[in-house]
């Protein structure tokens, strides 16, 4: 260091070494200082226990050397290879994953032209209609799965149709409790969206298609993306309303795992459940993001291109 | 001077209201608005929030559709025309720039939903860049952009269909006070560039009276006076105009005489009064006239003010505001009510000229006086 530095650089020195060393007082926890108190933090961890812990166990076992399944016997992935070998698994996750794509695309479109119905227009019936719409997610799903089989056998919906048409029953029944979740979605983006926008592209010569198709629906987009994502997971995994429409030839991949199931539990239904849960957190994370996403601020929040 | 509330003669009326009435549910917004706008000319709306000018402006743009009265453009009629059919565009107060296009997308978008050629719309929308100096910015997503710049974004985006008339919502409300000036200063330059009727809605006198060749003074849904600026301030026709423009002293009187060019008025505590008046037919029959004049046409002396023309009343200093350049004097006349007068502080001092309790001299020229109709 040079001479002139450190002269420079002293009397600065000397300024910190007067100024006593900062202390810290030790505050005392608050009420609800949750990280610093042992019984605030016991519940937290109980809950993640119960939750994440079978789940855990499920795909470790997956993993299990072992046909009963109860003791640890040692590590292969035969169970996987025996899983996607097992035709009728397979046919039943292949139905599986059509009904869910089948029920994403109209679920979506339906959902999201009631939210923007909901939105724009003042009409008779307008709560009663939105009130309705909210209702398949609050009914029990075994009240719907119930009413969902009485009424398609009410109809005489034909039974032998061939594959995929055979799967448009439980599609329906699908569409009806998963549609309101994407209204839900794409109604809260809808609220924040700037009707001076709107208005502004009217202004510049827009027709009404013209204010959907450029300024609406890329507002939407990430909700939209969301809300199908949704649609997606809840057809994939649900059990009850598919168990009470399903058919000898439409078993889907979680009614499959449950008669599984019943027989035994073997490593083989783990692989099957592992894969299931994987799916389902994928897309369920990728909709929570674009979902998270969409509620920004509606300057902030760049579009996906 | 008064003739100044009139129009050129040699301009060309581009916009007509007559009986322009809006009324939501048993609230009246707007009430019986007659308007002529000239060809050019840069216009402005004027009022307290609430007085019904951005519903004007918004029936203007096509938003509101008028209850009663019809609105001509060019000689048509377009009161009930849908706003993407009328040749007029508006920026809006919250700018309304499209978020998820860029700068030059913004801009296109009009040119875009008419269908206008690619090259044409290429060469226009860099014409329109140009002119609100974006041009460098082009590709920018809004979210990287200030205030100031989406504003130009905007305007480049209004100006680029080639309206008839540009409607400006508050425009500059939402800008810092620097960037308010120069924006000002653009938006004269722009009409003076294009030679587009400007119409443009403000509560800020400041702005009305510094950027606009006349102004509409608006309250409670009607319009109280359209007069250039400088008409507007010093030759305010109503008590409302005059007390929303600038700072007035105002007293009422009683009217003793009429004669054609003045009042003799009667105040309380001042004696006899006489003010200048353009046509005192108005007030005809009225016992109680109002009397009005602004603090910076009094002055205040020490000693009796000499000139014959001068009204002159005694009185004590109540209190003074000191704001640098100039201070607002308080002086409570003899008798009477308080009166307030701004001191210009030409010569630096150590020590206020004017202390609370002094006697001094208030006076004015009777004719810098006005009588006010209701």
């Amino acid at each position: 260091m040079s001479r002139s530095n450190s002269s420079l650089l002293a009397p600065h020195s000397e300024n910190e070494a007067r100024r006593p060393p900062r202390q810290h007082r030790k505050l005392p926890p608050g009420p609800l200082d949750y990280s610093r108190r042992w019984w605030m933090r016991l519940p937290l961890f109980l809950v993640f226990f119960f939750l994440y812990a079978p789940m855990v166990v499920l795909v470790a076992f997956s993993f299990n050397d072992s046909k009963r399944n109860i003791v640890w016997q040692g590590f292969t992935t035969d169970y996987y290879v025996a899983a996607f070998n097992n035709t009728e698994l397979m046919e039943a996750f292949i139905n599986s994953l059509t009904i869910a794509l089948m029920n994403t695309v109209v679920a979506t479109l339906l959902g999201t032209l009631v939210a923007i119905a909901l939105w724009r227009f003042r009409f008779r019936g307008r709560a009663a209609f939105e009130g309705l719409t909210a209702l398949p997610i609050v009914i029990p799903e075994i009240c719907m799965g119930v009413a969902m089989m009485a009424f398609f056998a009410r109809i005489g919906w034909p039974t032998d149709l061939p594959w995929p048409v055979n799967l448009v029953k439980i599609t329906i029944a699908h569409i009806a409790f998963s549609f309101p979740f994407v209204a839900i979605v794409v109604r809260a983006r809808l609220s924040n969206f700037d009707r001076a926008l709107e208005e502004a592209s009217t202004d510049l010569g827009a027709t009404q298609w013209q204010n959907m198709r450029y300024i609406l629906l890329p507002h939407l987009k990430p909700a939209v993306i969301a809300g199908a994502l949704i649609a997606f997971t809840l057809s994939l995994d649900d059990f009850v309303i598919t168990f009470f429409t399903a058919g000898p030839n439409t078993i889907t991949l979680p009614v499959k795992i449950f008669s599984m199931v019943r027989f035994s539990v073997t490593p083989e239904v783990n692989a099957a459940s592992t894969i299931l849960i994987l799916i389902t957190i994928v897309t369920a994370t990728l909709a929570m993001w674009l979902q998270g996403r969409s509620l920004m601020h509606p300057l902030r929040s760049r579009q996906t291109e | 001077m008064y003739a100044a509330s009139e129009h050129n003669a040699d301009q060309r009326t581009i916009l007509s209201l007559r009986g322009v009435t809006k009324v939501f549910g048993d609230f009246t917004a707007v009430e019986d608005v007659n308007l002529d706008i000239a060809e050019n000319e840069f216009f402005a709306l004027l009022g307290p929030s609430g007085c019904g000018k951005t519903t004007l402006l918004r029936m203007l743009a096509g938003f509101e559709m008028p209850n009663a009265g019809t609105i001509h453009l060019d000689g048509k009629d377009m009161s009930l025309q849908p706003p993407n059919r009328r040749p007029v565009n508006m920026v809006f107060q919250s700018y309304a720039v499209f978020p998820h296009m860029s700068v030059r997308e913004n801009v296109a978008y009009g040119l875009k939903v008419a269908g206008v050629g690619r090259s044409e719309a290429r060469d226009r929308v860099e014409e329109a860049l140009q002119l609100v100096k974006l041009d460098n910015q082009a590709d920018k997503q809004p979210d990287q952009l200030s205030g100031g710049q989406r504003q130009r974004v905007a305007l480049a985006r209004a100006l680029i269909k080639r309206p008839r008339v540009l409607l400006l919502d508050e425009p500059l409300s939402a800008l810092d006070a620097k960037l308010r000036e120069a924006m000002q200063m653009e938006l004269v330059r722009l009409r003076h560039a294009l030679g587009i009727t400007f119409i443009i809605v403000t509560h800020d006198q400041d702005e009305a009276l510094s950027m606009a060749d006349r102004v509409a003074v608006m309250n409670d849904g009607q319009v109280q006076q359209v007069a250039a600026p400088l008409t507007l301030y010093e030759y305010p026709t109503r008590r409302f105009v005059a007390d929303f423009i600038g700072k007035m002293n105002l007293f009422s009187g009683r009217l003793e005489s009429r004669h054609e060019d003045r009042l003799d008025v009667r105040v309380a505590g001042l004696g006899p009064m006489t003010a200048p008046t353009q046509d005192s037919s108005i007030f005809e029959g009225r016992e109680e006239v109002d009397l009005a004049v602004r603090p910076e046409k009094v002055r205040v002396t020490a000693e009796a003010p000499e000139g014959e023309s001068r009204v002159r009343r005694q009185g004590t200093v109540k209190n003074v505001a000191y704001y640098g350049d100039m201070s607002y004097v308080f002086v409570t006349l003899d008798g009477a009510f308080t009166i307030n007068a701004n001191v210009q502080n030409e010569a630096r001092r150590n020590d206020p000229a004017l202390r609370p309790g002094d006697r001094v001299w208030c006076s004015w020229e009777a004719h810098d006086m006005l009588v006010l109709a209701d």
